[in-house]
């Protein structure tokens, strides 16, 4: 048993382990305790002297607090638009950027600077964009002919447009070029085997290129899902969840109560029934990609 | 036959539209931001926005890194930017060297022994997909417990940790690429499996060991959420004085952009060193180009 711990493999794997132990099994242990007690800083006593309550902040997360209930639901609705969008959009250019054609890479070296531009500085210039005297209204206006003034980031319905916009501005790229090296993959051969027989570029693009691209489209859900579930980011610089709590997602609504509030251990319990969802969803959404990344 | 030259000329001048609209979309928030940082006070924010300033000034950056300069002329005291850029140095490249050089040695032990069969790799990409706000809570009270809130030490660790998926997954997309045979051949030599890895492996994989931990520094310097909660005034990053800028002092719109566009030069100018592995790294080396 010992000689099989100190072999070279495991050695190697152990300093990993042990950060990982450090700074995420240990922390997740604290959290299930808090979760299961009454403590916040101001209490005064040590966290390991928290008050054993049981299942009362759970009772009160399910039962008696819609706001952290709509934070999961706003949540789901900006992984839904955004997902979409970002697909349909990234497959859209990366079939305008198929073949050769005059200053193609300086073209798509400008397309994917905004997924290496720090996502806080995105959203603060979407805040300036969506100004209420911004240049979006301004162009807007011009492109309705009517003098639009639309207070995006006060609106309760409307504040969602700059972050989910400022999300599919920031990550297409990635999508595009992922598609893109997708498309290079696709057979020519078939492709002028059905132009032979007469089909249609529509046709030959859901018939041959898409079926091809559907692994990939599969992991652009998975890596795309994984980040807009925890979108803090621009979240924060925009808006902050306001106006009231119109646009506040799931890291949003804990940053508020755990830092805000202080309301550490209602938080605690949950960021324990978010870590049961992501467990549990990433048992089912790591399948396909590790199938993918391992057994290639 | 001229209908369907016509039709191609349609078609044609229709792909250049979208590609025109394409660029114009990804080019104006980066032109906006630009756009503010040069300029002065008054042009800030007004009706209609001003898209091309005719007096531009740097006095918005000016601001940022020499204060007490414009502090007289402009009535705004600001504290200057500097601290922030030398502390996020300082955590990004130690969290990167501390990640790259662990990471390297499971992602090699993943790939030549498959150490903990399927579980253990897909557990460590596990750790991307926990939200960062239910673990920084938990290590929020154990770090004030430790007294490592608002320290180097606790920063790194927390980067180094949470960058883990990226360095191993990336460095072990790149080691699967090394033919197991060229260490055969050095162990049969009488190398040892480490000498094997040192000697043989690693600087057969220099271009993936350099992209990876450009990727990694690019990320920690983005970071925001830990940076946020874990540091207070001692260590605060380039990200935590971005977001500083946007609360204490509310409209000062120049400012906010100068400092966002300089704090945006590394990563961008890194990404377009990277740029061919970009890919490679988002999606943990599923894709290689």
């Amino acid at each position: 048993m010992w000689k099989k711990l100190t072999s070279l493999p495991i050695l190697m794997v152990a300093p990993v382990q042990l950060l990982i132990w450090f700074m995420v099994i240990f922390p997740t242990v604290v959290l299930v305790w808090l979760a299961f007690c009454y403590w916040t800083p101001q209490t005064g006593k040590s966290w390991w002297h928290a008050e054993w309550t049981w299942f009362s902040n759970f009772y009160q997360l399910l039962f008696d607090d819609p706001r952290f209930l709509w934070s999961i639901i706003r949540t789901i609705i900006i992984f839904f638009i955004c997902i979409s969008v970002e697909l349909v959009a990234g497959m859209i250019m990366a079939l305008l950027f198929q073949g050769s054609f005059f200053g193609k890479k300086a073209l798509v070296s400008i397309l994917i600077a905004p997924m290496m531009i720090i996502p806080l500085v995105i959203g603060q210039s979407f805040y300036m964009l969506f100004l209420a005297k911004g240049p979006v209204n301004q162009v807007i206006s011009w492109l309705t002919f009517h003098k639009f003034q639309l207070d995006w980031l006060s609106h309760p319905i409307w504040a969602m447009a700059p972050i989910i916009l400022g999300e599919i501005w920031n990550w297409t790229p990635l999508v595009f070029l992922i598609f893109m090296s997708g498309l290079t993959t696709v057979p020519q051969n078939q492709i002028r085997a059905a132009q032979g027989l007469g089909a249609s570029p529509v046709q030959i693009f859901f018939r041959i290129s898409l079926p091809i691209l559907k692994p990939l489209i599969l992991l652009v859900v998975v890596i795309r899902g994984m980040e807009i579930f925890k979108i803090f980011d621009l979240v924060y610089v925009l808006t902050r969840g306001g106006p009231g709590n119109a646009t506040e997602t799931i890291t949003m609504y804990m940053y508020n109560q755990g830092i805000e509030f202080m309301r550490v251990s209602y938080v605690a319990a949950s960021s324990f029934i978010i870590l049961a969802l992501v467990v549990i969803g990433a048992v089912r959404v790591l399948k396909p990609l590790q199938y993918q990344l391992l057994e290639d | 036959m001229t209908e369907s030259a016509n039709a191609r000329v349609w078609k044609k001048a229709g792909i250049l539209a979208l590609r025109v609209l394409v660029f114009l979309v990804t080019a104006l928030p980066i032109y906006w931001m630009i756009n503010t940082s040069f300029k002065p006070d008054p042009e800030w924010v007004t009706f209609p926005p001003i898209w091309f300033p005719h007096d531009l000034t740097t006095d918005n950056y000016l601001m940022l890194f020499n204060p007490k300069a414009l502090a007289e002329v402009m009535h705004i005291s600001t504290e200057s930017a500097w601290p922030s850029f030398f502390n996020s140095t300082v955590i990004s490249v130690l969290a990167t060297a501390l990640c790259m050089v662990i990471g390297t040695m499971c992602a090699y032990s993943i790939s030549r022994f498959r150490v903990g069969g399927n579980f253990f790799p897909m557990s460590i990409l596990a750790l991307r997909m926990f939200p960062p706000i239910a673990v920084a809570l938990p290590v929020l009270v154990l770090f004030s417990s430790l007294h490592l809130r608002d320290t180097y030490l606790g920063m790194i660790l927390a980067y180094a940790c949470f960058n883990l998926p990226f360095s191993v997954w990336m460095m072990k997309s790149f080691i699967d690429d090394v033919p197991r045979e060229l260490e055969e051949a050095a162990i049969i030599d009488g190398m040892t499996q480490i000498e094997a890895m040192l000697k043989v492996t690693i600087p057969l994989v220099k271009a993936g060991v350099a992209a990876t931990s450009l990727f990694i520094f690019i990320l920690c310097w983005s970071e925001f959420l830990f940076a946020f909660i874990l540091t207070d005034t001692e260590v605060a990053t380039i990200t935590v004085r971005l977001a500083r800028y946007t609360t204490d002092t509310g409209e000062m719109y120049g400012a906010r952009a100068a400092l966002g566009v300089i704090a945006t030069i590394p990563p961008v100018v890194i990404g377009y060193l990277i740029q061919n592995y970009l890919v490679r790294g988002l999606t943990f080396g599923a894709i290689k180009r």
